[in-house]
């Protein structure tokens, strides 16, 4: 009987003008989104190859100069792009796409995209995920909304149940449609996420794990609306009334209560001011030890180690040039200081995530936004893990610099590195995380997603049985 | 049924709806979550400029005593860079600040707000890249969901409101059958409905 409903429903619905042109619409809306986002993708693939190929080819061209000189100069960390960022950009608008790795400073990712658009930038992007949030849900809202509320409308409702079909069957005969029709759009969704990454040649560069739990979590969330859709409508009185409930629903779940999260946690756990952060990292600085200061009092302990090391009485009787020795430990202690307050910065987010976990129970597109994100890399946590890898290599290559002064320049008056040295410098290299691990990570989100879904399922069987005729 | 009495039985239908007046609840809510919301974001400004403002006077006072102590023979600088009346000191150390003051109407949309600060440093030189482009040390994730202002409530939540409020207010009239009844007299269904609905509405 329930695939006999379905069946009635399907044919029903795809004899109405109504929902063929809604489908063709947002099937067009979709290739859209696709083709845009493959052509952004390429583009920013082209420019971070591009910049990656010029920044290298910057350093290693540098003219024989001090070591020192050249750290301060610097080099740049590009942030990659994986793949599934094509289909969610998630924050990369906003966050910087470039660190500048220099000398004594630890600096946060530059250049932000939004920076360089308009206000109109703000409504947000098309693109696949954008679809698959907003649109899909919306679309399901005006296929499903009165699917229920139609049988009492047109008093047939009295009629299946005269002809022994039970209130449930009939709504899970509708779920039953519903859901083949987003199983319908989703697979063009899929088909043309298939034909853009073959294009590209970038699928093989997802593994199999990201792929299943990213196409799962939007295919729950869908799952999530369509059990609601039905729920309403089986409760409603009237379709109108379905409607402007869900409708009500779709705005609360996806713009309001991610808004309302994101003002909460920044309101419970405010960043810093730029001049506060500022000002904390220059006093814990001020009490250690600074390369081009040779006569503070860290500098003096420093100095008395040193020269207990190497067995010798004076600055003069060290076999290695003290400076160099100076600068590398005190980028070292300028690294700590960083980190201690990027880290700090850290775990202020940290607090605003849990917010956004929390406030993720009443909204299931929060949880799947984080997901999401971070299984495309374009989250805030892979923010971090790029600036913090990023800062390794930045002190391990001003150590390797300062430690050539220490070993070379004692003796030599105005030392200069020959420019081979710059070649041999090793790259900077990112290594993504792995997705065991952000999975782990995001396991409460996870399970969120899954409540909602198995929640809202179980809700429809329970009040399925409790629609009246009249 | 003359029109007035049809206002009044609109206004009335609408008085009883609950979800109506749900709605109504949680746009006063949010209206004043997102006013006080905008209310802190410019405060927060305002403040961080203040202190910018501060550590300008702070600078300056310190380069008078230093000139004053040079003067009076009471301070030598070896270097000509480090001299406090060297152009390059100067713009190094004792820059100016340049600033857009807050509007009004900044209370009703952040906008971009959250994006730049509104005030720029003017100097020569640049100790590092924060300082360079005064920008705001803000989570992206909090930019990437928007900050909640007075226009997003007005651009999303009143149209659903008038929304809710109006989807049936025609076509109950055909659905529940009054409609024909309401052609039957003499007052015109047009002006007797429409014309109350709208003005209750």
């Amino acid at each position: 009987m329930i695939l006999h409903i379905a069946k009635h429903e399907l044919s029903r619905s795809f004899r109405d003008g109504h929902t063929r042109l809604l489908f063709v619409l947002t099937i067009l809306l979709l290739v859209a989104a696709m083709v845009l986002s493959v052509r952004d993708y390429q583009l920013a693939k082209e420019q971070y190859q591009e910049n990656l190929v010029q920044s290298r080819l910057n350093w290693e061209s540098q003219t024989e100069k001090d070591p020192h000189d050249a750290a301060h100069d610097g080099t740049y960390a590009i942030k990659p792009l994986h793949p599934l960022a094509m289909l969610d950009p998630g924050i990369k608008p906003y966050a910087g796409q470039v660190v500048h790795l220099g000398a004594h400073q630890r600096k946060q990712g530059s250049l932000n995209e939004a920076k360089d658009h308009s206000e109109l930038f703000r409504f947000g992007q098309l693109t696949p995920k954008f679809m698959l949030l907003y649109i899909f849900p919306i679309l399901l809202v005006f296929l499903g909304y009165q699917t229920v509320t139609n049988e009492l409308e047109r008093r047939t409702l009295s009629l299946l149940l005269a002809q022994g079909t039970t209130t449930r069957q009939l709504v899970l005969g509708k779920w039953l449609a519903l859901t083949l029709k987003m199983l319908l759009l989703f697979m063009v969704f899929c088909l043309s996420m298939i034909l853009a990454y073959s294009i590209l040649g970038i699928a093989t560069e997802t593994t199999f794990l990201e792929w299943f739990v990213f196409i799962s979590t939007y295919l729950i969330y869908l799952v999530v609306f369509v059990n609601l859709i039905i729920l309403v409508s089986s409760w409603a009185r009237s379709s109108g009334l379905a409607l402007v409930s869900l409708l009500t629903f779709w705005i609360l779940i996806t713009l309001i209560i991610p808004k309302l999260s994101s003002n909460l946690a920044g309101r419970l756990y405010p960043f810093p001011t730029l001049q506060a952060f500022k000002e904390n990292i220059y006093e814990d600085q001020q009490s250690g030890l600074n390369g081009h200061n040779f006569w503070n009092e860290a500098a003096q302990v420093f100095q008395k180690q040193v020269l207990k090391e190497y067995g010798v009485e004076t600055i003069e009787d060290l076999p290695v040039d003290y400076g160099g020795l100076l600068l590398a430990e005190g980028e070292k202690y300028e690294s700590e200081v960083y980190s201690k307050h990027f880290d700090l910065l850290q775990a202020q987010y940290h607090k605003q995530r849990n917010i956004f976990r929390l406030t993720g129970l009443t909204s299931p597109f929060l949880s799947v936004n984080f997901i999401s994100m971070a299984l495309a890399r374009t989250d805030y946590n892979f923010q971090w893990h790029f600036e913090d890898k990023a800062e390794e290599y930045r002190v391990a290559l001003n150590t390797a610099l300062n430690m050539n002064i220490a070993e070379n320049a004692k003796g030599v008056s105005a030392y200069k590195a020959t420019t081979d040295l710059w070649a041999q410098m090793p790259k900077f290299e990112y290594e993504w995380e792995s997705s065991d691990q952000i999975i782990a990570d995001h396991a409460f989100e996870l399970t969120i997603i899954l409540v909602w879904g198995g929640v809202s399922f179980l809700a429809l069987l329970f009040f399925s049985s409790k629609i009246k005729a009249a | 049924m003359n029109p007035r009495a049809q206002i009044r039985v609109e206004i009335r239908l609408l008085l009883r709806d609950y979800a109506f007046w749900g709605l109504i609840l949680l746009l006063f809510f949010l209206m004043a979550m997102a006013t006080w919301n905008t209310h802190q974001h410019l405060t927060k400004k305002e403040l961080e400029l203040q202190k910018q403002l501060e550590l300008v006077q702070q600078n300056d006072q310190g380069l008078i005593a230093q000139i004053d102590s040079l003067n009076q023979g009471l301070a030598t600088y070896e270097e000509q860079y480090t001299l406090p009346t060297s152009g390059v000191r100067l713009t190094y150390n004792n820059h100016r600040i340049a600033w857009m003051p807050t509007r009004a109407f900044a209370l009703v949309a952040i906008g971009q707000g959250d994006l730049f600060s509104n005030y720029r440093k003017i100097v020569l030189y640049f100790k590092d890249s924060y300082e360079r482009k005064s920008q705001e040390l803000a989570s992206p994730v909090e930019q990437f969901f928007g900050r909640l202002d007075v226009a997003f409530v007005w651009t999303y939540l009143l149209p659903l409101i008038i929304l809710l409020s109006s989807f049936n207010l025609l076509s109950i009239e055909r659905e529940t059958g009054r409609l024909r009844l309401r052609a039957g007299i003499l007052i015109s269904w047009l002006k007797n409905t429409w014309l109350s609905s709208s003005i209750s509405l």
